[in-house]
């Protein structure tokens, strides 16, 4: 534990003081994330400063750089509030909702997990960075659903498709940190998400309507789960791991659309009439052209590698930082551009660009109303400052934890304290990296290293580890105050991020302890001695 | 003097909630755009490694902070 204060188990429980402050704040108090926030973010200073030895240079980079980390999150989740507001202003959330209402026959549990579960899936492929949440958990509340319930089904939904989503960013780390076989270590992850993928369609059933639900999801489920979990793995082994969560989520689409709302099981009971087509004012299409406007742009920009390459070389901005170190030597090396943003392909420009299109779209075909752009920014300052705060303070707390060492310092504790039981462990250390960083990325990049070395130490398949530590990476990304920070800002209901926390700690904690025991079982009774 | 208190007391915690309530916008906004405007001071400070500025930086900091529980 180089730079690290010795372990000891008092030492360590301390270290977890802010992250359970957060919890208790938000979900025993019900406090908003910006004042809980504020309070974990002094705590870590004050638990860096006498337990971990952060100095004041450190304590206040570790600050600041937490504050610049945000602006990558505003950027999203201005852009996706704007872009939300473009299309309710001219009611056509209205047409979307009674379409999906016609296609689906009214069937609520139906609608959620299309839009909920595949949707957001599909757009993770793509873009990530918490766009998914960003933008289906608007949609859902347009089609009529609570905005807490689309919340979280929007963060439980895109979960899954985290790992190999964004063009495979969070799984390129993990190839890039260890000299491992790539697609020895994709086949793990692709396993464990796979099965991750089917619970999250069963988690998203049972959050709206409990077991009864949960039944009545049994053939959706498992056409989209399997499915979509199928294709996964079919790419990551077969073809490539960069496009599989794309590949799956659009399989997820097709299969979403075409298939599910045509089995028996969801067809409208004998004598209940059919809601004719063409009651709506306008088309579908025509209404939901933002949204397509949204991922033709990110198609566009993503998916064409010389002109992807030749904009992130346009600009760039970012900060430099000094060297710190704390009393024990844990040290943070000077950087010339901390946290960079490359503007013209970060994803809040696509988002932005796309809500400028879509302005253009709508008043082209005379949609827009008159005063429409002051209700857009009016409605969009009301629901982003929230949201805003809490990013900004948490974002604080986190970075700080990590500059002090004390994330690495709890990694490690449970790396000591659980023992032949760490694989179950093993998933929970990558939910925590997601849970301080809000990206399965940043949670490998910093775990990564340590999961391999306990993986070495205990004679253990690293393969299996590093498949649960981004598997954890991704389902931590329901769990994590930035994108629950998102979600409660692009659906207005700031101050209530406490409540889908709570909702989501359940479906955190099962499925992980699934996977885990899945990988216990491998590792020690199915296949012992696998390497 | 300790029969007044609770009848004081009342109105004020509600003219206090009324307050929180009306610029409970503008309190967060203002909070937003200390902590912001603090950055590059703070920022600074680090840069130059000038403890004082770092210093004063972080005291505005907790201002900062402090504004956005308050109306957050």
């Amino acid at each position: 534990m180089q730079g690290l204060p010795e372990l000891t188990i008092g030492r360590w429980l301390v270290a977890w003081i802010p992250i359970f402050l957060v919890l208790v704040l938000m979900m025993g108090l019900r406090m908003s994330g910006g004042k809980s926030g504020a309070v974990s973010w002094v705590a870590s200073l004050l638990i860096g400063a006498y337990f971990f030895g952060g100095d004041l240079k450190l304590l206040a980079s570790g600050t600041v750089k937490g504050l610049w980390t945000t602006v990558w999150v505003l950027y999203i989740i201005w852009g996706a509030m704007t872009l939300y507001n473009v299309v309710d202003v001219t009611g056509s959330f209205k047409v979307i909702a009674s379409t999906f209402t016609r296609l689906t026959h009214g069937n609520k549990l139906l609608q959620l997990l299309v839009l909920g579960w595949a949707f957001p899936s599909f757009i993770q492929g793509v873009c990530g960075f918490g766009v998914p949440v960003a933008v289906s958990a608007p949609l859902l509340v347009g089609l009529g659903f609570d905005p807490i319930l689309a919340v979280v089904t929007a963060l439980i939904g895109h979960s899954w498709a985290v790992t190999f989503g964004s063009l495979g960013s969070s799984y390129s780390v993990l190839v890039r940190l260890t000299d491992l076989d790539p697609t020895r270590l994709a086949t793990f992850g692709a396993l464990f998400l796979g099965v991750a993928c089917v619970m999250v369609g069963f988690s998203i059933a049972h959050y709206y309507g409990g077991w009864r639900a949960m039944k009545e999801s049994v053939p959706a489920v498992l056409w989209l789960g399997l499915s979509m979990g199928a294709m996964l793995n079919i790419m990551c082994n077969f073809v490539t791991p960069y496009v599989a969560s794309f590949t799956a989520g659009m399989v997820g689409l097709l299969v979403g659309g075409l298939v599910v709302t045509k089995l028996k099981a969801y067809r409208p009971k004998d004598g209940i009439p059919l809601q004719e087509a063409g009651t709506e004012p306008f088309g579908f299409h025509r209404a939901f052209s933002a949204y397509y406007l949204l991922i033709g742009v990110v198609f566009v920009v993503y998916l064409i590698p010389p002109l992807k390459n030749w904009l992130n070389t346009l600009w760039e901005i970012g900060m430099p930082y000094p060297e710190t170190k704390t009393v024990f030597g844990y040290t943070n090396k000077a950087v010339k551009t901390y946290a960079g943003i490359k503007m013209f392909t970060a994803p809040g420009t696509l988002i932005f660009a796309s809500a400028l299109l879509a302005y253009l779209y709508y008043r082209m075909v005379k949609l827009w109303p008159q005063g429409g752009g002051k209700t857009v920014l009016n409605k969009s300052l009301r629901q982003a400052i929230g949201a805003t705060l809490t990013v900004m303070t948490m974002s604080m707390m986190a970075v700080v934890m990590m500059e002090t060492g004390m994330t690495s310092y709890l990694a490690n504790g449970m790396a000591k304290y659980f023992g032949a039981a760490y694989a179950i462990a093993s998933p929970f250390i990558g939910v925590l990296g997601a849970f301080m960083t809000g990206s399965n990325t940043n949670s490998n990049i910093l775990f990564t290293g340590l999961q391999r070395e306990v993986a070495t130490l205990l004679s253990i398949s690293p393969f299996v580890i590093l498949g649960l530590q981004t598997a954890g990476g991704a389902i931590g990304n329901m769990f994590c105050p930035m994108n629950v920070a998102l979600g409660t800002g692009v659906t207005n209901t700031v101050g209530r991020e406490g409540e889908c926390l709570k909702a989501t700690t359940l479906y955190t904690i099962v499925q992980c302890l699934v996977i885990g025991a899945l990988a216990w079982l491998m590792l020690y009774m199915l296949f012992p001695g696998m390497k | 003097m300790t029969q007044a208190s609770p009848q004081t007391g009342a109105p004020q915690a509600s003219q206090a909630a009324v307050f929180k309530k009306k610029y409970k916008i503008t309190g967060m906004v203002v909070s937003v755009v200390i902590m912001w405007l603090d950055y590059f001071l703070v920022h600074q400070g680090l840069v130059a490694n000038d403890m004082g500025i770092v210093n004063i930086g972080m005291a505005i900091m907790f201002v900062g902070a402090a504004v956005a529980y308050y109306f957050g």
